[in-house]
């Protein structure tokens, strides 16, 4: 049951990251902090398995790290999306698009999730 | 020196630690939230708990974290070692291609060092080290027997009733058993009647071996029981070549020795039985084999016949002779009369051994020459390298002070070396896949027959495994002739040393000394395979083989059922022979092989043994063999007159030294049998009669007209007619053909053949040993005169200015010439006297292979040290010409 959960998670995590990145580096706190602001802390993901994804990412050549200095002067390690990372956001952008607006089809076919926002 | 933290930041600054990077990583995203939280208005502690919390589970998130970065890192290190080697190739390959003679002089000593070896080694592994074609061979058994009183070693074979006894074994330490005999098949139906190789064998024979037959089946038990109707199996090569591989041949029947049987089966393709090497011819057809009462009553008297076995899982060979020794020791109680008072001993050989044990000397041989070969060639080639190197001092030194490693330097050696032994290798390999056909295809017939060579994957393997360490060795050796302290005299001189280094060229000296050695080991090895080829080609066969023809005859019991018969029949050949135009006189003999005799008075401690054979009239004169004493027979010796014999000299001398033999008695086996004592009439010259270089063996003759008693084998009784002819034999060959076709136009005939040819012929084998073993020994002179040439010419090159002087403050050209040569002959002395060494105790090995020649024949050590001796002083006196011819105002003045 958990299994099937962080599956489906893990590529939306992936792409979540990507997104994020695209608007500059910024350290894997500020990834979260900045995923939960936009979804009003609706989306609330594990903070600890968004390294896991980082680095994975980082092994495919889709985001690259370095150490800087946070804005409170701590040394933390930053990440930026490289040019295969964008052209991935872009392709995973568009299949999300498609996917999501399938299910959406499916779904509102039928009820209104109480979740949705 | 580094600081401890400074190096842990070195690493991390490249490779990282990635489990610290993550605990920072970690740490900062809780502080931060901590921060955050706190400044919300959250109490410390609580803020410190909701941080850890949100962040979740630790101990995954750094293990899977581990995981990935451990993979990552595994991924990046095979990147980098790849992206290192292709650097190390491309840098290879600049500076191979920066020197294109060197690169070329080197690949070529690998090609031909890699492709002699693979060829001779594709040879060797084919008939000696590839198990033998059959399951589970190393169970497979032969069964011999000795008979002490008659002396000689193991016959190899036993007396076919005696299969009967030694059958008991089955099932106590053989797990099967069979006995098989080569014998020769006259074919009849499905086009000419035809002399083939045959076996007749025990219907068990496939069982032990484990064949099954491609087509129909092998024997069954039963099958060689008497009176069943007779059935046989042919190979594959006969099936395809004489029945045009019938795909419906099994049912059909064929002529036997005049008998019809139904051919049961086809063995598969490849199956070679007697197996080659075993001395005998492959079989075409096989038959039962039926222990008739004739074959019974053989027993103890005739022994020809092969014995093979499977052991049984788990026995020991120990065990086995053990079990046959105990039946052969009770043989003469079980059948009493049989054998008199004779010993018997067995003895169990394992087939393998036996099957190679004819060739296996000499295979060895030509390996061990070709390995020298290889050898000398990986030294020429590292002696290239050293002086190469040498050149490149400078650049190494460079190298070395900005900081690349021994190591760093060592595989860019081993680079270079790669690139030219794979190259050489490939170029090798092609010259082997020719080579090995080349030597298959030329090989006398004893050597291969049956087996087929070819250069596979096995083959290439172990060449893929000597070109590796070869590239390893001579890679080394330059490297490690970079001693440290030259970095910086290297750094200042700007290359311009005056002499390669002492260090160096002594390193050079020696590769050049032993590579003299070697080729002296080699030249001393090939020069004693000549020298006894050049003597038994000298060696006198006993007769005149020239303007001789011979043809073979087989008369089968069922077309002349009695000795009568057949003496009229061969006595009607020979007449028909000496009617042709061209023929000025025929005779023939048939040979009885080896047989026990004894001497009239004497009383021998052990039974001596003489080459029986039964001559036609004008024999002797037809052949040209001298008569030493005495007469030889009239041709008027008949049943009806007292009984003569004739001896050659060697049984003449070994029996009856100092006395005339004329007038004594002999008899066939021991005084007792009721064999008729002949009186010997003459004596003959020795002849040779199986090949040049065959030792001499004490023979008897008998009128063939005389011997009613006479051999009419278990199948059939053969004949070689000898026809001498007034011109080129061959061109009596139609004529031969015709006179007996009229005789009999059944009869199958072997040749006619030019006697001169196959006594050129007997020599193949060793012409053929001689021939390789000569070719590697001119490669290994050529390989080590280009050697010394290199060295010396170096030596040269790098002595221009010291010569330069000497020649400016008074020497002569002619004392530079001295100077170079005499250090060309110091280094070639050395070398000899150190190969000369190695020659005394290594051609010892060869013995067995030399004819009329000892292992330490002066006269070829004398002159394989001169001609090297020679060769070397050659190849320094080109480069001592070019340092007398120096301009000492140039040479000083030079960079």
């Amino acid at each position: 049951m958990a299994n099937d959960t962080v599956e489906l998670l893990q590529g939306t995590l992936d792409l979540l990251i990507l997104k994020t990145l695209s608007w500059g580096s910024t350290h894997g706190y500020g990834i979260a902090r900045w995923i939960q602001q936009v979804t009003g802390d609706v989306l609330r993901i594990e903070e600890g398995s968004l390294y896991p994804a980082l680095h994975r990412l980082e092994k495919r050549g889709w985001i690259s790290s370095d150490w800087g200095l946070s804005e409170n002067n701590r040394r933390a390690k930053y990440y930026e999306l490289t040019s295969r990372g964008k052209q991935r956001l872009r392709a995973a952008t568009s299949t999300w698009s498609v996917f999501s607006g399938a299910v959406s089809k499916v779904l509102t076919s039928t009820d209104q999730p109480t979740w949705a926002g | 020196m580094r600081s401890g933290k400074s190096w842990i930041r070195y690493v991390r600054f490249w490779g990282s630690d990635p489990a610290r990077d993550l605990d920072d990583e970690l740490r900062f995203h809780l502080d931060a939230r901590y921060d955050e939280l706190v400044a919300a208005g959250m109490d410390p502690v609580a803020a410190r708990a909701e941080a850890e919390r949100r962040l979740g589970d630790l101990t995954t998130v750094r293990e899977k974290c581990a995981e990935i970065d451990s993979q990552w890192e595994k991924e990046r290190a095979m990147a980098e070692v790849f992206h290192s080697a292709v650097t190390d190739l491309r840098l290879a390959l600049r500076q191979l291609r920066r020197s294109p003679s060197l690169a070329i002089a080197a690949v070529l000593c690998f090609a031909l060092g890699i492709g002699a070896n693979t060829s001779i080694f594709s040879v060797v592994d084919t008939v000696l080290f590839r198990p033998l074609p059959f399951p589970e061979p190393d169970r497979l058994v032969l069964v011999g027997e000795a008979l002490p009183q008659f002396g000689g070693g193991n016959f190899g074979v036993i007396s076919a009733a005696e299969y009967a006894d030694y059958r008991q074994l089955e099932g106590r330490v053989f797990e099967t058993t069979a006995i098989y005999e080569n014998t020769t098949f006259s074919i009849t139906g499905h086009g000419e009647p035809e002399r083939v190789s045959g076996a007749a064998v025990s219907a068990s024979l496939f069982k032990v071996l484990r064949i099954n037959a491609a087509r129909g089946r092998t024997f069954l038990p039963g099958d060689d029981a008497l009176g069943v109707p007779t059935v046989a199996i042919l190979s594959d090569a006969i099936w395809r070549r004489r029945f045009g591989a019938d795909s419906a041949i099994v049912g059909k029947t064929i002529g036997i020795n005049g008998v019809q049987a139904t051919i049961v089966g086809v063995m598969p393709r490849g199956f070679a039985f007697p197996l080659p090497g075993l001395g005998s011819d492959v079989a075409d057809v096989f038959e039962p084999y039926w222990i008739t009462p004739a074959v019974e009553q053989s027993r103890g008297n005739s022994y020809g016949t092969s014995f093979i076995a499977r052991l049984l899982p788990g026995a020991t060979m120990a065990q086995a002779k053990r079990g046959v020794a105990d039946i052969a020791g009770r043989l003469t109680q079980v059948h009493p009369g049989v054998y008199g008072n004779r010993t018997i001993l067995a003895d169990v050989f394992p087939l393998h051994e036996r099957a190679v044990g004819e060739v296996r000397r000499s295979l060895l041989v030509l390996l061990a020459a070709v390995g020298l070969v290889l050898l000398i060639a990986c030294i020429n080639v590292s002696s290239l390298l050293l002086a190469h190197a040498a050149a490149r001092r400078r650049e190494f030194s460079v190298r070395r002070a900005l900081g690349a490693s021994r190591a760093r330097l060592a595989r860019q050696f081993l680079a270079e070396s790669l690139v030219l032994v794979t190259t050489g290798g490939a170029l090798g390999v092609l010259f082997a896949v020719w080579g090995s056909r080349a030597l298959a295809e030329r090989a006398p017939q004893a050597l291969l027959r049956g087996y087929q060579v070819s250069v596979d994957g096995r083959v290439l393997l172990v060449t893929a495994t000597i070109a590796a360490l070869t590239a390893i060795v001579i890679s080394l050796l330059p490297a490690f002739q970079q001693p440290e302290r030259a970095l910086a005299g290297a750094l200042r001189e700007e290359g311009r040393a005056m002499s390669g280094g002492p260090a160096r060229q002594r390193g050079r000296r020696t590769l050049v000394l032993t590579e003299i050695a070697l080729a002296m080991i080699m030249a001393t090895g090939a020069g004693l395979m000549v020298r006894s080829l050049l003597k038994a080609r000298n060696v006198d066969p006993g007769f005149d083989p020239q303007h001789l023809a011979a043809i073979t005859l087989g008369l089968h019991d069922y077309r002349y059922p009695t000795p009568a018969d057949v003496v009229r029949f061969e006595g009607d050949i020979i007449d028909r022979l000496r009617a042709i135009p061209a023929v000025t006189s025929a005779s023939a003999s048939s040979d009885v092989s080896s047989l026990s005799f004894s001497i009239e008075g004497r009383d021998l401690a052990t039974v001596p043994r003489a080459h029986g054979t039964l001559v036609f009239s004008g024999y002797f004169e037809t052949l040209r063999i001298p008569i030493r004493a005495g007469w030889a027979f009239t041709g008027r010796e008949t049943t009806e007159s007292p009984r003569v014999a004739m001896i050659n000299e060697t049984l003449a001398r070994q029996f009856f030294p100092g006395v005339n033999p004329v007038g004594k008695r002999i008899k066939w086996g021991s005084p007792t049998t009721t064999d008729p004592w002949r009186t010997i009439v003459g004596v003959a010259g020795d002849v040779k009669g199986t090949a040049l270089d065959a030792a001499e063996e004490p023979a008897v003759y008998f009128p063939a007209l005389q011997s009613d008693t006479l051999v009419v084998s278990r199948l059939m009784r053969s004949a070689s007619y000898v026809v001498r002819t007034r011109g080129e034999p061959g061109a009596a060959f139609g004529a031969i053909r015709e006179a007996v076709k009229s005789a009999d136009p059944e009869l199958p005939i072997v040749g006619p053949h030019s006697v001169a040819e196959g006594v050129a012929g007997s020599l193949a084998g060793r012409e053929f040993n001689t021939m390789l073993l000569g070719s590697f020994a001119i490669l290994a002179l050529v390989l080590a005169a280009a050697g010394i040439y290199g060295l010396m010419a170096h030596a040269v090159t790098q002595r221009t200015r010291e010569i330069g002087i000497r020649l400016a403050i008074g020497a002569t050209p002619m004392d530079v010439l001295r100077l170079v040569v005499g250090q060309t002959a110091r280094i070639a002395s050395v070398g000899l006297a150190i190969g000369l060494i190695g020659a005394l105790s290594l051609t010892r090995v060869m013995q067995a292979m030399l004819f009329d020649v000892s292992p330490l024949d002066p006269t070829t050590f004398v002159g394989a040290a001169l001609l090297l001796f020679g060769i070397a002083v050659l190849a320094g006196y080109l480069p001592a010409r070019r340092a007398a011819a120096i301009d000492p105002q140039s040479a000083i003045r030079a960079d």
